[in-house]
C-alpha cells in the first residue's frame, strides 16, 4: 500500500480508497513529470474529488508537472504543492489550446501511458486522407463486402464484453442530452 | 385600382387553396415509395431505409479513398467493441459497421445508418480500449442523433419537389441528396452537434462499462498536438478545437462526476505488424476475384459529391 500511495500521491486516506487507488494505479501511468499549463484559475485539491480539501489556488497560465491521471483528474506538482486538478483545467505540453508546442504530444503520451510516443515531426507534412480524396472517391463494392464480413452480431458483442468483464449500467445522458433519438440537436 | 388588386388577391387565394391539397397528396404519394418508415422518420422526415442507403453510399466512397486495414482480427475486434457500445444506445438494432481504414490521417467518421470509420492514424495513438470506446461512442452518438441527416434536411435536395422528381430512381435520389447536401452545410449547427456527440459519447462509454474519460484522453492528445501536424489537417479544419471541446465538456461534466462510475480501461488490440491496406485480391466474400470496381459512380447530373462534407465524427464534421 505504501507503494500505491506513493504512486497515486494520496497521502492520508487508507482502507477502501486504497483499494481503489491500487486498481487505478494499475492502469494509470507511473509518475513521469510532464509539463502542463493551467488553463484557467483552478483549485488544487488534496484528493481527486470535487469536495476534497483545497491545498492551493493556481492561476491560469501557471506551469506545473503532471504526475498521474485518474478519471477526470490529474495529479500535478506546482512549486511545493502536489495535488489534484480537474483534468479539463489543464492543457498538456504547457502549450494550451493552441498547441503550438510540437513537444506536447510526446509529453502527454507519457503521462497517459502511450506506448507509442507521438512523434510530431514524423507526421508533419504527411498527406493523409484529405478533402480532395474524399471528393474524388468512388464507391468500392469490394471493400464494402469485406466491411460487411467483419460485422459483429449483438451476441458476439455481448460475449466480448462478458469476456472483458464489462457490464452495462443505466446512466442518464447529461443535461440536455437526456433527449432520445431523433430529437433536435441542442447545446450541451 | 382597388378592384383589380382585390380580384388578383382572390385569384391568388383560390390558387393556393386548390394547390394545397394537390401538394399534400403529392407528399403522401412520395412517402409511399419508402416502406418501413418508423418513429425516427416521424422526427427526421427521412426513413431508416433512406438513411441506410445514404450511409452506405458515403461509407463505400470513403473506402474507395482509403481502404480497410488488412487485419481481420482487429477489424472484428473493433466491430465487437463498437456493437457493444451501440447496444447501449437508443438505436441498438441498426446494421452497425465499424472499421479501421488505412490512412495516417487522424480522424474518424460516422455516416448515416450505422457506419463508423476510424483512421489508422487515430487508432494507433490510442492507449487502451476505453479510449477506443470513447471515439466510437462519439461517432455512434452522431448516428443516433441523426446529425448528418438533419444537416441534409437543410438542403434543397430534401425539399418535397426534389423527392418527387427523384422518387423513381433511388440511386439518383441518394446521389442528389448527397451532392446537394454537401453544399449547404450550416457550420453553426456543426459545433453544437460535436459538443453534443462528445457529451453523449462519454455516457455511452460509461453505460458500456468503460472508463468514461477515454474520449477526454483522446481530446487531450489532440489538444497537445501541433496545429501544423499534417495528419490533423482535415480534423482541425472541420471541428471545434480540441481545447474548446474540453472546455465545453468540463463545464458540462463537473456537476455530474459523482454519477459516472470509474469503469474499465482494458488493453487495446494492436494492429498486426506489417498489415497494409486490404485489397480485393484477397478472397472476397462473394467469390469475385476481380479488382474492386466502382459500383455506383456519381450520376451524370450530380456534381461535387463529397463524402468528406457529410461524414460526421469526432473528427468528421
Amino acid at each position: 500500500m505504501a507503494l500505491v500511495k506513493a504512486v497515486s500521491g494520496v497521502s492520508s486516506r487508507i482502507g477502501r480508497s486504497c483499494v481503489l487507488y491500487f486498481l487505478l494505479a494499475l492502469v494509470a501511468a507511473v509518475a513521469l513529470a510532464e509539463p502542463v499549463r493551467v488553463e484557467r484559475d483552478s483549485v488544487l485539491r488534496a484528493e481527486p474529488r470535487a469536495d476534497a480539501a483545497v491545498l492551493a489556488k493556481l492561476a491560469a497560465g501557471t506551469g506545473a508537472e503532471a504526475l498521474v491521471r485518474q478519471g477526470a483528474w490529474v495529479q500535478v506538482k506546482s512549486g511545493d504543492a502536489t495535488g489534484w486538478l480537474f483534468s479539463f483545467d489543464v492543457r498538456f505540453g504547457g502549450s494550451g489550446q493552441s498547441a503550438e508546442s510540437s513537444g506536447g504530444g510526446a509529453a502527454l503520451g507519457r503521462v497517459i501511458g502511450s506506448r507509442q510516443p507521438l512523434n510530431v515531426t514524423a507526421t508533419l507534412g504527411i498527406r493523409g486522407l484529405g478533402e480532395e480524396d474524399l471528393k474524388q472517391a468512388q464507391f468500392d463494392a469490394g471493400q464494402m463486402r469485406q466491411l460487411d464480413g467483419f460485422a459483429a452480431s449483438r451476441e458476439q458483442a455481448e460475449a466480448h464484453a462478458a469476456q472483458s468483464g464489462l457490464t452495462a449500467s443505466r446512466i442518464e445522458y447529461l443535461g440536455s442530452q437526456a433527449a432520445g433519438a431523433g430529437e433536435p440537436a441542442k447545446q450541451p | 385600382m382597388r378592384r383589380p388588386l382585390l380580384k388578383g388577391f382572390l385569384v391568388a387565394c383560390a390558387t393556393i387553396v386548390v394547390a394545397m391539397p394537390v401538394f399534400a397528396q403529392s407528399i403522401d404519394l412520395n412517402r409511399l415509395f419508402s416502406i418501413g418508415r418508423d418513429a425516427v422518420t416521424a422526427v427526421s422526415g427521412v426513413s431508416e431505409q433512406e438513411e441506410l442507403a445514404i450511409g452506405r453510399e458515403i461509407a463505400g466512397r470513403t473506402l474507395g479513398a482509403a481502404p480497410l486495414v488488412n487485419d481481420p482480427g482487429t477489424q472484428a475486434y473493433v466491430n465487437r467493441v463498437g456493437r457493444w457500445l451501440a447496444a447501449q444506445s437508443e438505436r441498438p438494432e441498426l446494421p452497425w459497421r465499424f472499421a479501421v481504414i488505412d490512412t495516417a490521417s487522424i480522424n474518424a467518421f460516422a455516416a448515416p445508418g450505422g457506419y463508423v470509420l476510424l483512421t489508422r492514424g487515430l487508432y494507433e495513438i490510442l492507449d487502451n480500449e476505453a479510449q477506443l470506446a470513447g471515439v466510437l461512442a462519439h461517432e455512434i452518438a452522431h448516428i443516433v442523433k441523426q446529425h448528418h441527416v438533419k444537416l441534409l434536411q437543410q438542403s434543397a435536395a430534401l425539399s418535397a419537389g426534389a423527392q418527387l422528381a427523384q422518387r423513381d430512381n433511388r440511386s439518383a435520389f441518394v446521389n442528389n441528396l448527397i451532392g446537394s447536401g454537401a453544399e449547404v452545410f450550416a457550420r453553426g449547427l456543426d459545433k453544437s452537434a460535436e459538443h453534443e456527440a462528445d457529451a453523449m459519447g462519454i455516457v455511452l462509454a460509461a453505460r458500456a462499462g468503460y472508463n468514461p474519460f477515454g474520449l477526454i484522453d483522446v481530446l487531450h492528445k489532440l489538444a497537445a498536438r501541433s496545429a501544423e501536424d499534417g495528419s490533423l489537417t482535415l480534423l482541425f479544419k472541420t471541428h471545434p478545437q480540441p481545447g474548446e471541446r474540453l472546455n465545453e465538456l468540463g463545464a458540462l461534466l463537473r456537476p455530474h462526476l459523482a454519477r459516472l462510475p470509474p469503469g474499465m480501461e482494458l488493453q487495446i488490440r494492436r494492429i498486426a505488424e506489417g498489415a497494409g491496406p486490404m485489397r480485393a485480391a484477397q478472397p472476397p466474400a462473394q467469390g469475385n476475384t476481380a479488382q474492386p470496381r466502382p459500383e455506383q459512380k456519381p450520376q451524370g447530373g450530380s456534381i461535387g459529391i463529397d463524402p468528406g462534407q457529410l461524414l460526421r465524427g469526432l473528427f468528421g464534421r
